[in-house]
Formats: structure tokens, C-alpha cells, sequence
């Protein structure tokens, strides 16, 4: 029970997944102006971590490794994360129509999210076994996303007011903040130690 | 009927086709590579084992009390050691361990770490030879602690081995001690059933 | 007669990715792996040329097929063929270059994500012949390999004081570890963007144009 408390809060602060990991940068960056679409974004992505990681947990623990079939991996990988993508499209937008209109135009661009994919995989190269580490690790991750990407687009919102130098404006200014935000977040190394 | 599967056919034929030939393409890699890959793979897991378990040649893998150990065994083939895989949370990551004993797995032969994400330059040190030579040639059967101020003292009844900690990286070296620690109270008994098994077993 | 805007040439694509069209200082796409595996130059130099080999694969099989393409089925069409290539790129890292591939990690999977990739599939392989996609997938690729390369020689460099694990800085100076960190990272990407943001601006200012 600790051990997937210390999963959780490893994938969401201690290694977050945009500042320690670098998944999700071209969101991170792109969608962070202000803090609706960023939740909006934040929330799509855990979302279809959080399928796309069990899905792919269950496919490679069931199907590819018992068949030998480990080459198809990221093959496999990146066709249920699309369709998972889809498939989510589809079904919130038949039956959540609200929810739709506050994050569907989100969903598209999460196939591409470095963030998904990168969860995915690093399910297996860090080692988790079971069905339960697998979902934990990702919906953690995806709120360690949603974190970062909240944060950036709150600071930015502010930022919007302060006299910016020219050759700073837009991406040089978000990295910075970006590099203060993974030393902020260092803070959190050291928890759960013993 | 067939005019649906013509239909599906003439959108289809290109991914299908694709597909086919890309799938060809990838097993012909996986049959030319996966030995190759494999080979590597264990030639580095038994080259990691012979460090911390001196004069073995070989390594192999076997289950113990449901773990997986190493079996070192040197050229006559008998068995010279055990290497076996302490895990516990560093500071920044988790930290794994490959913890060297004796055939009786009384002492600790060796210690390297194979797995740590710490901080370059300060927790990372861990993974210097300053810091893991101190288990080695330590006795198996007393628990390893922080030596210095705050760290567990010894006493008549409960001896300890101390050992210095890395100095700005004590949770680092702490996380090694514990796991270290746990790994052999766990493991050390069946290690030495096995070795006294194996002796009766051998001519 | 309407005129249909040209597609820039063999030539043009092979010299505008590399400055004009850099991947990462002027579109700003393909960033993840940029980060993450710059901190040493020789893992920049691999994943830059891994990321072109892949590229250059993808494009010439786009535009071998790019007269089939049906429009709706492309992006899938792109996507088998980059995740095939990047299978195959990561088996041979692993198979031949076994330390680096454990130290790239899952950075070389995740090419298959790559913005860049699907881009120039699309904005040049599946609309143009395979010899002018070549020299599309060299000059873009041949760019993010000099941004990748960029970033990691200043991140060694300032961060372990050696380059390509040879130590070439005399013993006194400081090494800054923060640029072996990730906070480095982004530090080193933001700075260099800037830097290249007032080039940009001060070249355009000196020309005359009054359009900042």
C-alpha cells in the first residue's frame, strides 16, 4: 500500500514527468497561457494516461511477451494510445457533451504528447509488475503534469503585465520560469527515504 | 458483400500492404538482432556479479526463498559466492544494489550499485569505491549503520558494523545501508541451507 | 491563371533546415528529447543522428508512396512507417552501441512522437519527389543534430568541465552542476533561443524594417 503511495507520489512531484523527465514539454510550453486551458489540457492528458497506461500494460504483459512478440512493442504502443485517443474523443463526445466543449479540442494533440507514449514505456523500464503500480504510475503522472502545466500558465497570466526585453518574449521567458519551477521541485527529493 | 470488401480493399491496400512489408522488415531485424541483444544483456549482468563476488567465472541465475540470486562458481566449478539485489528508496529515485557473499553467504564479498538516479556529484558518490569497500569483508549476520554522530551506537547486545556515509549525501548512503540490511536478514539463512545442500550434493 | 505556389527545391530544403528552419531555435518543435539527453555531448550526437536516420527513412518510403496516400488514412500511414524505423534504429542502438542505448533510455522510442518527423512527412515527403524529401530529412535532421550538439557541448562543458568525457578545462575552474541538471536544461535551451531571438531582431532592426 506504501510502496504504491511512494509510486504515486514519485511520478506526480518527486520525478515530475514535465520537469525531471522532459514529457509533455510542447504542451507545457504551448497551451500554457491560461490556467482554464491548461486545466482543461492537464485533465485530457491524465485521462488517456491513465487508459493508455493500463491498456499497454495489459497488451505487453498478455499478449506481446507471451507470443515473443516484444519487437511490436512501441509499434503496438503507439496505435492503442491513438486509438484510446479516439476512442475517448468519441465517447465523451457523445455523452459528455459539456466536458467536450471544455477540453475536446485537446484531445487530437495528446496522441503526439511525448507525456503518453514516454508513461507507457517507462512503466516497463522502471520495472512495475502489476496492474495496479501500472495505473497508479500514470494517473500520478498525468497530475504531475497537470500540476506543472497549471502553475506555467498561472505564472504566465502574470507575466502578461511585466515589461518582458524583446529576444525574451514567449518561449525564452517560459524556459525560464521552466528551470526555476525543476529547482522548485527538487524540493520534493527525499521524501518517503528512510 | 463484395462490393463492401472491394470498397475496403481499395482504402486499405496501402496500410495493409505497408504493414506486411514493415512486419517483414522488423522480424528480419528482431531474428539478426535478439541473440545478439541477449548475449550482451547477460555478458553485462555476470560481469557485474564476478566484481562483487571475487575469483568466480561464472554467474548463473537461480531462485532462492522466490528471489532471484546468483550463483558464482569459479573454473573447477565449485561455488564460490552468491550475488543478490537490495532495492530501497534513495533520496531523488530508487537504488538498487548487488550485494557479493561468501559460499556460506556469512561474508560480504563486494558491493556495487546498479540502479541510481541520485544527484551527479553528491549522491552519486555513493557509487564510489570510498564508500563501497567498507561492506566488503564485513560479517553478513550483524546489521551495517551510519557510523558517527546520530548514527545507531554499538552495544554488547546489539552489535553493529558501522559505516561512514557519504558526506552530503546521507539519505543516499542510508538507503544503501537499509536496503543492504534488509536484502541479507531476508536472504542470508537460505543462502547457507543452499550452500550446505549443495556441498552434501557434490562428490 | 491562378498561380500555384512553388514547393522550394532540393536545394533550398537541404540549407533551410540547418539555420533559417532549425527544428528546435525557429519552429521550436521536437523539444522533449532535447532536454532530456543533452547533458553529455556524446548523447546529443546520438539521438541527433539517430532522429536523422529515422527521419530520412520515413521520408523517402512518404514519398515513394506518397501517389497512394489517401488523405484520411496518411497520419496512420506516417505513423507505421516512423514507429517501424525507430524500432529498428533502437534495436541497433541496443544491439551495437549497447552503453549508449541504456543511457538514452526511453528517449529513443519516444522519437516515434517526435514533432518533427510527422511535420516534414507532411509538409514536404507526401507532396514532393524522394530526392528533393532526402535532402529534406538531411538539412532538417542535419539542424536538430547542430541544435542537440549545441546544447550538450555547453551543458558538458560547463557542467562536468569535459567533452566528450575528456576533461579540457583546467582543474580550478568550477563546474556548474545545475547544467547537468534539468533546470539546466532549460536554462541552457531558453538562453540560447533568446540569443538567437536578438540576432534575429538586431539583423532585422539594421535592415530597416520598423516592423518591432
Amino acid at each position: 500500500m506504501f510502496d504504491l503511495l511512494f509510486i504515486g507520489l514519485s511520478a506526480a512531484f518527486i520525478n515530475n514527468f514535465v520537469l525531471t523527465y522532459f514529457l509533455g514539454i510542447c504542451p507545457f510550453l504551448g497551451v500554457s497561457r491560461k490556467i482554464d486551458g491548461a486545466l482543461g489540457m492537464g485533465a485530457a492528458v491524465t485521462f488517456v494516461m491513465t487508459v493508455a497506461g493500463g491498456a499497454t500494460y495489459l497488451l505487453h504483459q498478455y499478449v506481446l511477451i507471451p507470443l515473443g512478440l516484444e519487437i511490436l512493442q512501441y509499434i503496438a504502443f503507439i496505435f492503442v494510445i491513438a486509438g484510446t485517443v479516439q476512442f475517448v474523443e468519441l465517447y465523451v463526445r457523445r455523452f459528455y457533451e459539456p466536458l467536450h466543449a471544455a477540453f475536446g479540442v485537446y484531445l487530437p494533440m495528446i496522441t503526439t504528447n511525448c507525456a503518453v507514449l514516454g508513461a507507457c514505456l517507462l512503466i516497463w523500464s522502471r520495472g512495475y509488475t502489476t496492474l495496479a503500480e501500472a495505473l497508479v504510475f500514470s494517473f500520478c503522472g498525468g497530475l504531475g503534469f497537470l500540476t506543472a502545466i497549471v502553475i506555467m500558465a498561472g505564472l504566465r497570466e502574470e507575466m502578461v503585465f511585466a515589461d518582458i526585453p524583446q529576444p525574451l518574449r514567449g518561449v525564452p521567458v517560459s524556459l525560464f520560469i521552466a528551470a526555476i519551477l525543476a529547482m522548485a521541485f527538487t524540493g520534493f527529493a527525499g521524501i518517503g527515504a528512510r | 458483400m463484395f462490393a463492401v470488401l472491394k470498397t475496403f480493399v481499395r482504402q486499405t491496400w496501402l496500410v495493409l500492404g505497408l504493414a506486411c512489408g514493415l512486419s517483414a522488415a522488423l522480424a528480419a531485424v528482431d531474428a539478426a538482432l535478439r541473440d545478439r541483444i541477449a548475449d550482451q544483456a547477460r555478458h553485462r549482468l555476470e560481469q557485474t556479479v564476478l566484481q562483487v563476488v571475487p575469483g568466480g567465472t561464472t554467474a548463473l541465475a537461480v531462485t532462492v526463498a522466490e528471489q532471484t540470486v546468483y550463483r558464482v562458481e569459479d573454473a573447477a566449478g565449485d561455488l564460490s559466492g552468491w550475488a543478490v539485489v537490495a532495492e530501497g528508496r534513495g533520496f531523488q529515485d530508487r537504488i538498487r544494489v548487488l550485494v557479493g557473499l561468501s559460499a556460506d553467504g556469512r561474508t560480504v564479498t563486494g558491493l556495487t550499485i546498479l540502479d541510481s538516479s541520485e544527484t551527479p556529484g553528491l549522491g552519486d558518490r555513493i557509487q564510489q569505491p570510498a564508500f563501497r569497500d567498507q561492506f566488503t569483508g564485513q560479517p553478513s549476520d550483524r546489521p551495517f549503520a551510519r557510523a558517527g554522530s546520530g548514527g545507531a551506537t554499538a552495544s554488547a547486545t546489539h552489535p553493529v558494523t558501522g559505516i561512514h556515509a557519504v558526506t552530503g549525501a546521507t539519505i543516499s548512503s542510508l538507503a544503501v545501508i537499509n536496503a543492504v540490511n534488509e536484502q541479507l536478514s531476508r536472504i542470508r539463512d537460505d543462502l547457507s541451507r543452499h550452500a550446505i545442500s549443495s556441498e552434501k550434493t557434490s562428490p | 491563371m491562378s498561380t500555384v505556389p512553388q514547393l522550394p527545391g532540393a536545394g533550398e530544403r537541404l540549407t533551410q533546415g540547418w539555420f533559417a528552419e532549425n527544428a528546435i531555435f525557429v519552429q521550436l518543435i521536437g523539444m522533449c528529447p532535447t532536454l532530456a539527453v543533452t547533458s553529455t555531448l556524446p548523447a546529443a550526437v546520438t539521438m541527433g543522428l539517430a532522429t536523422t536516420l529515422v527521419l530520412l527513412a520515413s521520408n523517402i518510403v512518404t514519398s515513394l508512396l506518397r501517389h497512394h496516400l489517401q488523405p484520411h488514412l496518411r497520419i496512420l500511414v506516417y505513423t507505421l512507417t516512423i514507429a517501424t524505423f525507430v524500432t529498428i534504429v533502437d534495436r541497433l542502438l541496443a544491439a551495437f552501441l549497447p552503453g549508449m542505448s541504456r543511457q538514452l533510455g526511453p528517449y529513443v522510442p519516444l522519437i516515434i512522437v517526435n514533432c518533427l518527423i510527422i511535420s516534414r512527412a507532411e509538409a514536404c515527403a507526401s507532396r514532393q519527389s524522394v530526392l528533393i524529401a532526402i535532402a529534406d530529412a538531411l538539412g532538417q535532421g542535419g539542424g536538430f543534430l547542430l541544435a542537440l550538439s549545441s546544447l550538450g557541448l555547453v551543458r558538458e562543458l560547463l557542467g562536468f568541465g569535459s567533452l566528450w568525457g575528456v576533461r579540457c578545462v583546467p582543474d580550478e575552474w568550477p563546474t556548474f552542476l545545475i547544467f547537468g541538471l534539468p533546470a539546466g536544461a532549460f536554462l541552457t535551451l531558453g538562453t540560447l533561443v533568446a540569443v538567437l531571438n536578438a540576432w534575429k531582431l538586431s539583423r532585422s532592426a539594421s535592415r530597416g524594417d520598423n516592423h518591432v
